[in-house]
């Protein structure tokens, strides 16, 4: 069996040759959808990167949308797990369903002519669409040098943020034994862990505590050491990038924040509180460090380390969770985690040029934008998933339980089902009764905490994580979006900079980390030169004018 | 000392040189003890896992034994999916039949490079031999394929398989290998190419046909990639692996639906880890193959006395 | 007399790797015609290989382009050298090379020298039921995923894993080795793991080669008194000469083409450096960027480098043992 975390890449290294001979031979030769004889269902085919699992397209909610609109919906995905390799291979042979979510593959499919401008149709019938995007429909068009649209969907357009991700965390038997003190500093979140490690030198097994422990060996850098850096140095979400407010970008690696963060991860290192194996060990061993509960500190996204949690919550050890917390470098750093960054759907479901029913597809797409068609999507069928109650849609009791225990649940109910990659609200989004569209509100989520993790918010007098962090209102809205959605222009010189660059930052910031720190300024010295002559200013030039670009493109420049 | 080619033996041959076992013998049998841990080892592994619990897993420290007896990695992999059956068929009739044709194929043109007084012997080498290390890539092969209408159908799986350059030429060296003085004969007799080959080098072939085989089937029965990529959408033509494909994909992205925000359902059923699955599926795949491995083993471990085969 | 009739069974052409005569070749009507039926019997494989093998090598010419899809194949730049020229400029790219070529040779010589001499005493092991047993559990880790490896080869090497607690309790460290933290052990991490890996599967072939090994020539030798090892080493060794050779010929061909999933599944970032090779690299640098011409060029890199080995190595065989490929 071929590792699926590699997509199949020892076949994907072959894949030298997109469309070397294909493109412009798109005949359109009737693959593209028919109708089929009886009572006007249309079916449109599609194609989109992320499913996973054949739907057949005949689950409750599915059956609704064929009732409202007389679409049916045949799929089609990427089986290997490669989506950009399923996209090439459609420029290639020039098959097109009518309905493609290309994902990152988007851009080739405009280059290759396969995808359609919508910018007409929206102006002209895209009403329910003009309404749900309003002054964010700018955000959809592609570049300054072709302003046009060529997608709709995958984001929320108003989304509210309930929970964190990509913070620095610490065990909740550390914040409770030493009475739930204010962590927001880096200083802060280090004594925490040596007090606890002197109260309690080993865990109750006489093993020693792991203080800190990353997942630095594979990708995962990018998650457990690059982004919580730019977390705690009040970066906003960029990516590799650090964009000021009027959009000039540099290469964050660059940053003095950066720096602060990773000489402290050096003195944690030095001091032996960093896991020695933190850039050695793999995965799977971090995840089973985690599980063991003898892991006090961690800083990573939340989905890498579900299975941890899951592993102490079956030996009901919640105390060993870990709390997330607004750490930053010192007190004036104020944390961007909450941020709103506004509509960020750089890509989504496009039509194709070779499909015969480009007018009836962008209808159907219009219809998701519809108040009517966000409420089947989120909540399902009246009377068959929720009910109105009070004049608010309620969850049914065996929806909910259907949901909780049946892993397929979205699937075989298609509540869920529908929300991506199709325009889409928002989960802060409100229907004309004021009820959110979105099913999962603040209620639910407190209502999932287990008991240890009600204690310890009482402890800090809080209902939610997210109210320890500085507050959504608060913190500006990015006029640029987010820098690490921008797909950067093929071959150009950033392309190539930036992924050495991050190829070389990573090995050198985990030597400087794992370095005596009487040598950290040094390799961090040397680490700034050799960026350098990699060219890193004129990359940080070229992306700061592609940012601008955006800012133009979406009128946000005065 | 004569050379005993010329010998008829008719029977196979025990090694009857010495009937003892001597320390060597116990040396090496310990030694292959230590090889027979070292590589079951992971395989136990595996096995264990594919049967341990999908949380606990994630703990750790598991060894060979499942610390959490479950059916349930099983129970996801056969209960997601209704094409298995079809799938099975599938993969087996692929496996069937391109091996036979594959290795036939192979022969043939092995024999035909063994000929050396052939006059396009060697261009029709270099042909061949250069193949292992030139690739047009993907999507060129793609649009051959496409171009001569074999997408969709069941004959993708066995065209485009059926000359390995790497088996042909094992087949050639063992050829080569062989005795000239017994095609001579036949020469003499009149006998032509074709006869020669099926009378005379094929049966003295078993052993490196039963390996070129073994590689073949293996090659076939684990292939998913061209079904996703020429028949993916034909139900008809879908295949155990790519069946398997799926199911380990599905439950490896139902948890990077939570990672994008696509997990919009407040559905918080505990999903089994992909790496459990992964494991069931390593399990069910090798089955059949562990399974077919003795019988194929006959032919090349007894060991055929050349004579007896004249 | 006593010893040296080993010696003279395998000089008598019974052992099949002496040279034979090879007879002139030259394309005449009249060599035409007597071969004719070959020649028929050609025709289908060469149709064969030019469609499935050869014909998609037209998209090489991209590596001449400056390829957008945008523009099409037709509507492409034409660049020349220019990609060949970025390449051969880019630092990173030696050091994939080196790595690549570090790799796949230890991979070869280890790979290959594991297989032979397992199958050797496999072959020697004399009791029988043991012997297929011990085949069929030695083939079966090539089934196994790298990913599984993988994490096994980490927790075994790992600060409290086994091989340190074995050192440490032999004294021969004090403190843990962090051995994955090492980029001077890197390479042979990797090979050790696919050693491990591959041994029992790549021996196959060997043992099927000596199948065919004439017993009489073993009696002959036990007659003569001639020993195991000797036995082991004038017959069954020189009896698969032949398929060795070949093998090493064809893989030496591949070691540029390694792969890269198990260097990146075990390496890290601390050792990258040791750890990049050439299909990471073009995937990262290549395709993975969408620069298809880039990526094809490095395509072709690779099998330029593949044919050359082969080529070499296929003359110096043919000159020492008569044994070539093509």
């Amino acid at each position: 069996m071929k590792a699926l975390t590699l997509k199949s890449t020892v076949m994907l290294s072959s894949l030298f040759l997109l469309a070397a001979c294909g493109s412009g031979n798109s005949e359109g030769d009737g693959n593209s959808g028919s109708a089929e004889g009886d009572d006007e269902v249309l079916t449109l085919t599609m194609f989109s990167a992320d499913m996973t699992q054949n739907d057949p397209f005949d689950n409750a909610v599915a059956q609704e949308i064929l009732e409202k609109t007389g679409v049916k919906l045949e799929f089609s995905y990427p089986v290997g797990g490669d989506d950009q390799e399923a996209v090439a291979l459609m420029i290639a042979s020039g098959d097109y369903p009518d309905l493609i979510y290309g994902k990152g593959g988007l851009n080739q499919l405009i280059d290759a002519g396969g995808v359609i401008p919508l910018e007409d149709m929206i102006e002209e019938n895209g009403e329910n669409i003009k309404a749900m995007y309003g002054d964010q429909l700018d955000r959809l068009k592609r570049s300054s040098d072709d302003p046009s649209i060529y997608h709709v969907g995958t984001a929320g357009v108003e989304n509210m943020y309930l929970e964190t991700s990509g913070t620095l965390r610490l065990q909740m038997e550390v914040l409770k034994e030493l009475g739930y003190p204010e962590i927001n500093t880096l200083e802060d979140y280090e004594n925490a862990l040596t007090e606890y490690m002197e109260m309690h030198p080993t865990n109750e097994e006489g093993e020693p505590w792991i203080p800190l422990s990353l997942s630095g060996s594979d990708w995962r850098w990018l998650i457990t050491v690059g982004d919580p850096a730019s977390a705690v140095g009040g970066i906003e979400g960029d990516g590799q990038w650090y964009v000021a407010e009027d959009g000039e970008a540099t290469y964050k690696f660059q940053r003095p924040e950066l720096k602060e963060y990773f000489q402290w991860l050096n003195g944690m290192n030095a001091k032996g509180m960093l896991d020695e194996e933190s850039f050695t060990h793999t995965n799977d061993t971090y995840v089973s460090k985690l599980s063991s509960g003898n892991v006090l500190g961690i800083a990573d996204q939340d989905w890498n380390f579900t299975e941890a949690e899951a592993a102490l919550r079956a030996d009901e050890d919640e105390w060993s969770l870990w709390a997330p917390l607004p750490v930053g470098l010192d007190e004036s750093v104020e944390v961007q985690t909450l941020k709103d960054y506004g509509f960020t759907g750089m890509t989504g479901v496009s039509i194709t040029s070779g499909s015969e029913h480009q007018e009836e597809a962008f209808e159907f797409l219009d219809w998701f934008a519809t108040e009517e068609a966000q409420i089947l999507m989120n909540w399902g069928v009246e009377g068959v998933h929720y009910e109105i109650v009070d004049g608010k849609r309620v969850q049914l009791e065996e929806d909910l339980k259907s949901a909780q225990t049946n892993p397929n649940y979205s699937i075989e109910s298609g509540v869920g089902a529908y929300i991506h990659p199709f325009p889409q609200w928002g989960s802060a989004a409100e229907d004309s009764n004021g009820q959110t569209i979105g099913r999962m509100g603040a209620d639910d989520i407190i209502a999932q905490y287990s008991e240890p993790e009600k204690e310890a918010l009482a402890g800090y007098g809080a209902d939610l994580w997210v109210d320890l962090f500085p507050a959504t209102e608060d913190l500006e809205t990015p006029k640029h979006g987010r820098a690490w959605e921008i797909a950067l222009p093929t071959g150009s010189n950033v392309n190539v900079i930036q992924q050495r660059a991050d190829d070389y930052t990573t090995q050198k910031v985990t030597e400087a980390i794992l370095a005596d720190p009487a040598d950290f300024d040094g390799i961090w010295e040397e680490m700034q030169s050799e960026m350098e002559s990699m060219g890193i200013e004129d990359a940080n030039a070229e992306m700061t004018e592609i940012i601008r670009d955006r800012l133009e493109l979406w009128g946000e420049t005065e | 000392m004569d050379a005993p080619v010329n010998k008829v033996v008719t029977k196979k041959k025990k090694r009857k040189w010495s009937d003892r076992a001597t320390p060597l013998d116990y040396a090496i049998a310990v030694l292959m003890v230590v090889v027979v841990i070292v590589t079951l080892y992971p395989f136990l592994h595996v096995l264990a896992i594919s049967f341990n619990s999908s949380v606990d897993t994630a703990r750790g420290g598991l060894t060979i034994f499942p610390r959490e007896f479950t059916l349930q990695n099983y129970r996801e992999v056969f209960g997601s999916n209704n094409n298995l059956l079809i799938a099975f068929r599938n993969s087996v009739l692929r496996t069937v039949i391109g091996t036979i044709t594959a290795t036939f194929c192979c022969a043939v043109l092995a024999y035909i490079l063994s000929r050396k007084s052939y006059i396009l012997r060697r261009p029709l080498g270099i042909l061949l031999v250069l193949t292992m290390y030139v690739s047009g890539g993907l999507i060129p092969t793609y649009l051959v394929i496409r171009g001569l209408g074999l997408v969709n159908t069941f004959a993708v799986y066995i065209i485009p398989g059926l000359i390995n350059a790497f088996n042909v030429i094992v087949i050639r060296s063992f050829i080569d290998g062989l005795p000239e003085a017994l095609e001579e004969s036949a020469k003499m007799d009149g006998a032509n190419e074709i006869t020669i080959f099926s009378k005379i080098i094929m049966p003295l072939c078993v052993p490196v046909l039963a390996t070129v085989a073994l590689f073949v089937a293996v090659g076939q029965w684990n292939n998913w990639f061209d079904t996703y990529l020429y028949a993916g959408a034909n139900v008809n033509l879908t295949t155990l692996q790519y069946e398997l494909m799926q199911i380990l994909n599905n439950a490896s992205s139902m948890r990077a639906a939570d990672v994008s925000g696509l997990g919009q359902t407040g559905g918080t059923a505990v999903r089994v880890n992909p790496e459990s699955i992964r494991m069931a599926i390593t399990i069910i795949v090798t089955l059949p193959i562990v399974c077919v491995y003795p019988f194929l083993q006959k032919y090349f471990v007894s060991g055929l006395t050349l004579g007896a085969v004249k | 007399m006593e010893s040296s009739k080993v010696l003279d069974v395998e000089k008598q052409g019974l052992v099949k790797s002496r040279p034979r005569k090879i007879p002139k070749k030259r394309i005449t009507w009249a060599a035409i015609k007597r071969q004719k039926l070959l020649i028929l019997m050609t025709l289908p494989f060469v149709i064969w290989l030019l469609i499935f093998a050869y014909t998609p090598l037209i998209g090489w010419l991209v590596a001449f382009q400056e390829y957008r899809p945008q523009n099409g194949f037709f509507g492409s730049e034409w660049v020349g050298i220019e990609q060949f020229v970025t390449l051969f400029n880019d630092s990173l790219f030696y050091t994939a090379l080196k790595n690549t070529l570090g790799m796949g040779g230890l991979g070869l010589v280890f790979g290959t020298g594991t297989a032979i001499i397992f199958s050797l005493l496999l072959n020697e092991l004399r009791f029988s039921r043991f012997k297929k047993f011990t085949q069929t559990i030695s083939y079966l880790p090539h089934f196994v995923s790298w990913v599984v490896v993988a994490n096994l080869v980490t927790t075994v090497l790992a600060n409290t894993g086994v091989v340190n607690e074995l050192l440490q309790f032999l004294n021969i460290t004090s403190s843990p080795i962090n051995f994955m933290a090492k980029p001077n052990m890197f390479w042979g991490i990797v090979t050790g793991a696919d050693v491990w890996k591959s041994t029992g599967w790549n021996a196959i072939i060997y043992l099927s080669a000596m199948t065919s090994i004439d017993q009489e020539m073993y009696e002959a030798a036990h007659v003569d008194g001639a020993s195991r090892l000797q036995k082991m080493w004038h017959i069954t060794l020189p009896s698969i000469k032949g398929i060795i050779v070949i093998l090493m010929i064809m893989n030496i061909g591949n070691i540029i083409n390694i792969g890269f999933e198990r260097q990146m599944l075990l390496g890290n970032n601390i050792v990258a450096d040791a750890a990049i090779v050439i299909e990471k690299y073009a995937l990262d640098y290549g395709i993975g960027m969408f620069r298809y011409s880039y990526g094809t060029a490095i395509g072709i890199f690779k099998s330029v480098i593949s044919i050359a080995l082969i080529v070499t190595f296929n003359s110096i065989a043919k000159k020492t043992s008569d044994i070539s490929i093509m």
